[in-house]
């Protein structure tokens, strides 16, 4: 008998000033991507995951990104948007076998926001300490039930699943939402040039925040490299994940008009600059990074900070993606 | 030790937002570099020739080294080009050292060029970003400027700092580049207006940041032994050093050194054998004034964090304890990237000669020039003396 074991979301500006309004560095793909990684945090049944049912459409890096993130050759499904695009993906997954994950954005519940759901047998080994699954004797009614309690958030009770609900807790946005639309520029950057099998190569440490540890002098190098940057090293590395918040910062630039490459011109253009920032992510361990979600004079050296991925660049028909660095969420 | 190498030839254009293309630039600096030669020279003897450049827009990337033996009227010369970014200048010079050290060349012409000026402002800022880190701090919105910009923010936080160290180099050297006919930049900036200036890369602003330039710089390098043949005042190149670093400046043990420079001096210094207090100036790489103050410090001419105090007290000015950019630096100078390596040996041949003009400082014996490549990944450091 299958039943949704965990649950994770994901509201653009959770728990800042701009809780509930989407910054220009977001769109679907990096909301979807954020409830994802929230709801594979550290899960055994990751390297199982079968098949993974979007709802709404993507940009086309999901269909090999999201595969990617989970860690194992899974299989994309899309459906259409809103609500009853969730109930035919949730209808789909109880027929499915194996672990699947469903995501979805922008339902239309006046929820701006990203959920990602695993569905998987209940009651089994797979079933995580302290969860209590969905009403054991109704079976056929197991997913249609979490899907209506979806549908009534942010009022129902949700005990039992995992996942920071209390994110959704917060008034709807009031008046029209903001259309995304993703116009992806066509042309070749005028920036410095980072090739796509260079971007693709990068991204475990891009986007996971993967380092290597060394056996040997016990360095941790990020990004990256298939080197220890402290003994020099190549074998006796191991591949290590950072914490994605808590870091702090060791130097803070503002970046004024005319001192950006020309990748973030319309950036500056539209927000008239950026903050960009070196950060400690773990004691001698250093990552450069994009700040977002801040005003300028919000942080400085010392503060701590989390990353969140966002949107970079447009670069030859895709866009580009990485981790950019922004003030931790009160009482975290 | 003794002496390594000799400058018996310099020239230089004016640096600046220039007319001339590059074959002109070049053609002049070299022009001047054979007229400067106090006995002459025929320009058959040139036995190699180096190009410093690191090919600004791209207008020519592969063989560019062919130029220089094309404007020099040189057919046939050996040629080959030496980059490092902005240090690509002394990098070459270490390279013509070596040359004609070990007998390989009797006499080397060395030039460094950069045509800045010819693109559009979007690809300017695009090629200010190339010799960073590409694939990590260009993607999080770094060029040179936001480099430097961490850089600062960390230095003077570290050391309790605010701008006005900044704003001082910055006026020190408007005020030395006002005596210089070829530099880009010649009037007087006061600390306030350097204050007051828009931000580029916070905490570094307009004036602490060294401009785009065009422009070119040519020497004539002869081992030690055969210089006397070509000048009675030779000036020679005794020790030579380099270092380099990681490309990206989160993987260095430091934010606020470069470790490549200080290498880099040690090594020129301890080359040369000689000792921090007979050098009698300074030419160091001041991209932006940030760069003045770690220079200082990494060259072992300021305890660490003591560079700002040093120059707030004008040890630094002409008529200071230890002259430092007295040309103007790379701040008001220019820096025409692949020429300015050899533009800091151009200075340090007129000064030791006695031929600087109204900027001449009295009687210097020794100096050091100090080139970085980027973000402080290369360093080029020579030591010299005047025959």
């Amino acid at each position: 008998m299958r039943g949704i074991v965990r649950a994770a979301a994901y509201c653009p500006g959770a728990g800042s000033p701009r809780a509930g309004s989407r910054t220009a560095d977001e769109d679907r793909f990096t909301l979807e991507a954020t409830a994802l990684e929230r709801l594979l945090d550290g899960r055994p049944d990751r390297p199982g995951t079968r098949r993974i049912r979007t709802v709404g459409p993507l940009p086309s890096v999901a269909s090999w990104a999201f595969p990617a993130w989970v860690g194992t050759p899974s299989e994309i499904t899309s459906y259409g948007a809103g609500v009853s695009g969730l109930e035919e993906a949730m209808a789909a997954s109880i027929a499915g076998g194996g672990p699947e994950i469903v995501v979805a954005s922008d339902l239309d519940t006046g929820v701006d926001g990203a959920v990602a759901f695993l569905v998987s047998e209940v009651g089994g080994t797979d079933t995580p300490g302290g969860v209590r699954p969905p009403a054991a004797d109704d079976e056929e009614a197991v997913l249609p039930a979490a899907v209506a309690r979806w549908k009534a958030l942010p009022a129902r009770a949700r005990e039992g699943w995992v996942g920071d609900w209390a994110e959704l807790d917060r008034p709807s946005p009031t008046g029209p939402r903001v259309p995304h639309p993703d116009p992806v520029p066509a042309g070749v950057s005028e920036g410095a040039y980072l090739p796509r099998p260079r971007y693709l190569e990068g991204l475990s440490s891009r986007w996971r925040l993967i380092a290597e540890r060394c056996s040997s002098c016990g360095r941790t190098s990020f990004p990256v490299r298939g080197r220890c940057r402290g003994c020099g090293r190549r074998e006796g590395l191991s591949e290590v994940a950072l914490p994605r918040a808590g870091g702090s910062i060791s130097a803070i630039t503002w970046i004024g008009p005319g001192g950006q490459p020309t990748e973030f011109d319309a950036q500056v253009e539209s927000s008239g600059g950026y903050g960009v920032a070196i950060v400690e992510l773990i004691p001698g361990t250093l990552g450069t990074f994009q700040l977002t979600d801040v005003a300028r004079g919000e942080l400085a050296i010392g503060a701590k900070v989390r990353t969140g991925l966002r949107r970079l660049y447009g670069q030859e028909g895709e866009w580009r993606y990485g981790r950019k660095a922004m003030p931790l969420a009160p009482g975290s | 030790m003794g002496h390594r190498a000799a400058i018996v030839g310099a020239g230089h254009t004016r640096f600046g937002v220039l007319e001339a293309g590059p074959r002109a630039l070049l053609r002049d600096a070299v022009d001047r570099a054979f007229a400067s030669v106090d006995q002459g020279v025929e320009r058959g003897q040139v036995r190699a020739g180096l190009l410093a450049t690191l090919g600004f827009g791209g207008w020519q990337i592969g063989n560019s080294s062919t130029l220089l033996a094309e404007e020099a009227d040189i057919p046939g010369l050996p040629v080959a080009r030496v980059e490092n970014a902005c240090a690509s200048g002394g990098s070459a010079l270490q390279v013509a050292v070596s040359a004609v050290t070990s007998g390989a060349q009797g006499l080397v012409l060395l030039a460094g060029l950069e045509k800045m000026t010819d693109v559009s402002n979007a690809r300017r800022r695009f090629w200010l970003g190339v010799s960073g880190d590409t694939e990590w701090e260009r993607a999080a919105g770094l060029t040179f400027a936001g480099v430097y910009g961490l850089i600062a923010s960390r230095y003077l936080a570290s050391n309790r700092l605010g701008r006005e160290a900044l704003a001082e180099v910055a006026a020190k050297n408007h005020a030395n580049g006002a005596l210089n006919p070829n530099a880009h930049f010649q009037k007087s900036v006061t600390r306030e207006q350097a204050l007051a200036a828009p931000p580029v890369a916070d905490p570094l602003g307009l004036y602490d940041c060294c401009p785009v330039s065009d422009g070119a710089a040519a020497l004539l390098l002869s081992s030690a032994e055969t210089a006397r043949k070509y000048t009675d005042t030779p000036v020679y190149v005794d020790g030579v050093g380099a270092g380099s670093d990681f490309l990206a400046v989160q993987e260095r043990a430091d934010l606020t050194r470069f470790e490549a420079s200080r290498r880099a001096g040690e090594a020129a210094l301890r080359s040369a054998g000689c000792e921090r207090r007979e050098v009698s100036f300074l030419e160091v790489h001041d991209c932006f004034t940030i760069a003045e103050l770690l220079a200082l410090e990494d060259l072992g001419f300021a305890d660490r964090g003591r560079a700002g105090p040093m120059t707030l007290a004008g040890e630094t000015r002409r008529d200071g304890r230890l002259p430092v950019n007295p040309d103007g630096g790379l701040k008001a100078k220019g820096h025409p990237i692949g020429a300015t390596g050899i533009s800091q040996a151009y200075e340090v041949f007129l000064q030791l000669r006695g031929a600087a003009g109204a900027r001449q400082l009295p009687s210097p014996q020794r100096a050091l020039t100090h080139n970085v490549g980027g973000a402080g990944a290369t360093a080029a450091v020579a030591v010299y003396s005047v025959g």
